[in-house]
């Protein structure tokens, strides 16, 4: 039954800065099943982002993968050269939706000539063919072939992101990595495109890593949710699991607390006091431990990622 | 209840031509709304809803083309300068990004200390460095001697936030219009900065203009919602009435938008009771300016004059002709 397309295992990036390494990713491990999408959560510096470029191989410098394998479909692409990973892997099997990409759209080009140079980079391809292909994915995520004509501006927020994920499906890949592909965007502009990611999910045959800090999102979209802290896994589980109540890592509880829910009155919303620790020099122990309401003498040793149930893991002395 | 408002829009129109006049963009549109003393008002709608032009007019960072803004019963639209300048103390703003709104290269102190100084408050040196203590600590950035000599970039989003908040205070404001204060600053602490607002809000009996695209923090958050379309209002009404008992088919669209954290949706599409897009402010459609995108609109919607507000119930008003069938 388990048929991972990517396996990671022991996975470390570091940022190598004038004042040391920053542990954006430290020692993570886990797997995506075909046909699942993985909700990757936390707050902002938490290595989300860092880790789904590590998935691609394709670490923003000043960073490195300095630990760790990932397999894609079979393939260990960080023993790879990069011509290779740029040539068989990236965006052929595996590809990224940037956070922001909609907003790194080339105003002096229109849709179509920018697709058209992104197509060529990657695959020379005859210009009736391309035309065909560029028309054939926008159609695909919805948009009006028409759109390859105009320019950036001409627009909306929603039509760019949707865009940008046309893009990324270019080459048909069998697993996409969206970073926080609706946050910029209006609520009722956000549902739409997770719509439209649902629907090509399913008429693509795609697994999909999602990646958010919004609870709310993640569980529109995603099978299982892999919550990360300061460069680490705390808790994985699948949704019905975390929603349903069995949420057991206390920074997975406090982050599903300070998820604003419309439709339930409360008169003081949750929040998590303090803020992430500083991957310059992570604290010893427990990476939470300095923001955590139940921490005890244990907690100056490090929990390990350890399976609390069948498929429910956490990184908490408390779960045991 | 005090008879009269803090605030009080009229008809307000804000209309921007471009192209030499040939394209009129109406980015506000005829919208009035009235602010209680100690009221939280929270102004929703999506980009392009002219709700931060309306922020804008509110602080008269922008004339309007048309309307007029009472402050405590007297007109803002027509002040001369110096009753400007004196409503300029006491309506103050609060931006989207903290960080572009401060200068990089003052420290925290002269961030505070600048308006003190444009507005002649505080008769020396020590009188101002004391009320710069006084507003740091009211926003709990404590203790205030770890952050009045660092620069803007040392802080965290929401500490930036709270120095953004402690700027206005410092003024002794009565109305602070709050444009998406939270919406770049991390779920885990919007609520914690929400918190410190309101409180600081209670305390003095301040009144604020919410301006907002997140429905859920806005419920929480405010007293009354405003849900703004296209320049105009479309309903306004109690927090809960606008959340449990929306009357207009746009608020109920974008209430049915928002999800919530629990499972079981997975792979499931929802149906979105609405159709497309905003259409631009430059191109207002005819007749009920949200017709094209309304699941409910009649050839009536398409052609007969724009519906204004109409009651729904005690307090609660909607601009829809079909409120009650629908």
């Amino acid at each position: 039954m388990a048929d991972p397309v990517v396996v990671v295992r022991n996975l470390s990036l570091h940022y190598f800065t004038r004042r040391g390494p920053v542990r954006a990713v430290d020692d993570v491990s886990f797997e995506l099943q075909r046909g699942e999408t993985l909700g990757l959560v936390g707050e902002s510096g938490c290595g989300k982002t860092s880790l789904g470029t590590a998935l691609l191989a394709m670490p923003a410098p000043p960073g490195r993968i300095v630990a760790g394998r990932v397999m894609v479909e079979g393939v260990d692409i960080l023993s790879l050269a990069d011509e290779q990973v740029r040539r068989q892997v990236r965006w052929e099997r595996i590809s990224i939706v940037f956070q922001g990409a909609m907003n790194s759209l080339t105003p002096v080009l229109t849709i179509g000539r920018q697709m058209n140079e992104t197509l060529q980079r990657h695959r020379k391809t005859p210009a009736a063919e391309a035309r065909r292909i560029i028309e054939g994915s926008l159609r695909m995520v919805g948009l009006p072939p028409d759109v390859a004509g105009r320019y950036p501006h001409e627009l909306s927020g929603g039509m760019k992101q949707r865009v940008v994920i046309a893009m990324a499906l270019f080459l048909e890949p069998r697993v996409v990595v969206l970073d926080e592909p609706t946050t910029a965007l209006d609520v009722i502009v956000q549902a739409q495109i997770l719509n439209t990611i649902k629907q090509l999910k399913k008429t693509l045959d795609l697994s999909l890593i999602f990646i958010t800090h919004d609870l709310a999102t993640e569980a529109e979209v995603a099978d299982r949710v892999l919550v990360m802290y300061a460069g680490r896994v705390a808790e994985t589980a699948s949704n019905e699991a975390i929603f349903g109540g069995g949420a057991c890592h206390p920074y997975t509880k406090m982050l599903l607390a300070a998820t604003p829910r419309l439709r339930e009155k409360v008169s003081e919303l949750a929040f998590i006091p303090g803020s992430p620790p500083d991957l310059l020099a992570p604290p010893a122990g427990c990476r939470f431990r300095p923001r955590c309401p139940v921490a005890f003498d244990k907690c100056g040793a490090e929990p390990p990622l350890s399976e609390i149930a069948p498929g429910h893991m956490a990184a908490c002395w408390r779960c045991r | 209840m005090p008879a009269q408002p803090v605030l009080s829009v009229k008809d307000l129109s804000m209309h921007f031509t471009a192209r030499r006049g040939r394209h009129v963009i109406r980015a506000v549109d005829g919208v009035s709304f009235e602010i209680r003393r100690g009221e939280i008002l929270g102004l929703i709608g999506e980009s392009g809803s002219g709700k931060t032009t309306t922020g804008r007019l509110v602080v008269k960072l922008l004339s309007p083309t048309a309307g007029e803004i009472l402050f405590e019963g007297r007109s803002i639209t027509r002040a001369g300068r110096a009753e400007t300048a004196a409503y300029r103390r006491r309506a103050q703003m609060i931006f989207q990004d903290p960080y572009a709104s401060m200068n990089p290269r003052f420290r925290i102190r002269d961030v505070l200390r600048e308006p003190l100084i444009i507005h002649r408050m505080g008769s020396n040196r020590s009188e101002r460095e004391e009320m710069v203590r006084a507003a740091l600590s009211e926003v709990k950035l404590v203790p205030v001697e770890d952050y009045l000599d660092r620069f803007p970039h040392m802080l965290s989003g929401g500490q930036r936030q709270r120095v953004a908040t402690a700027r206005t205070l410092i003024l002794s404001p009565t109305l602070l219009v709050a444009d998406e204060p939270v919406s770049m600053i991390d779920l885990s602490t919007r609520a914690e900065i929400l918190s410190m607002m309101r409180e600081v809000q209670r305390a003095r009996a301040l009144s604020y203009l919410y301006i907002t695209h997140d429905i859920s923090t806005a419920r929480f958050f405010t007293d009354r919602l405003a849900v703004m379309y296209l320049g105009r209002i479309v309903e306004v009404g109690t927090a809960d009435d606008i959340v449990d008992r929306p009357a207009h088919p746009y608020t109920r669209a974008l209430i049915s938008a928002v999800s919530e954290p629990s499972p079981g949706r997975v792979g499931t599409l929802r149906e979105l009771p609405i159709r497309g897009e905003i259409p631009s402010a430059a191109a207002i459609p005819r007749g009920c300016r949200f017709h094209p995108r309304c699941i409910f609109a009649t050839d009536e919607c398409r052609t007969a004059p724009e519906p204004g507000l109409v009651p729904v119930g005690p307090g609660h008003q909607a601009a829809c002709r079909r409120w009650k069938e629908i």
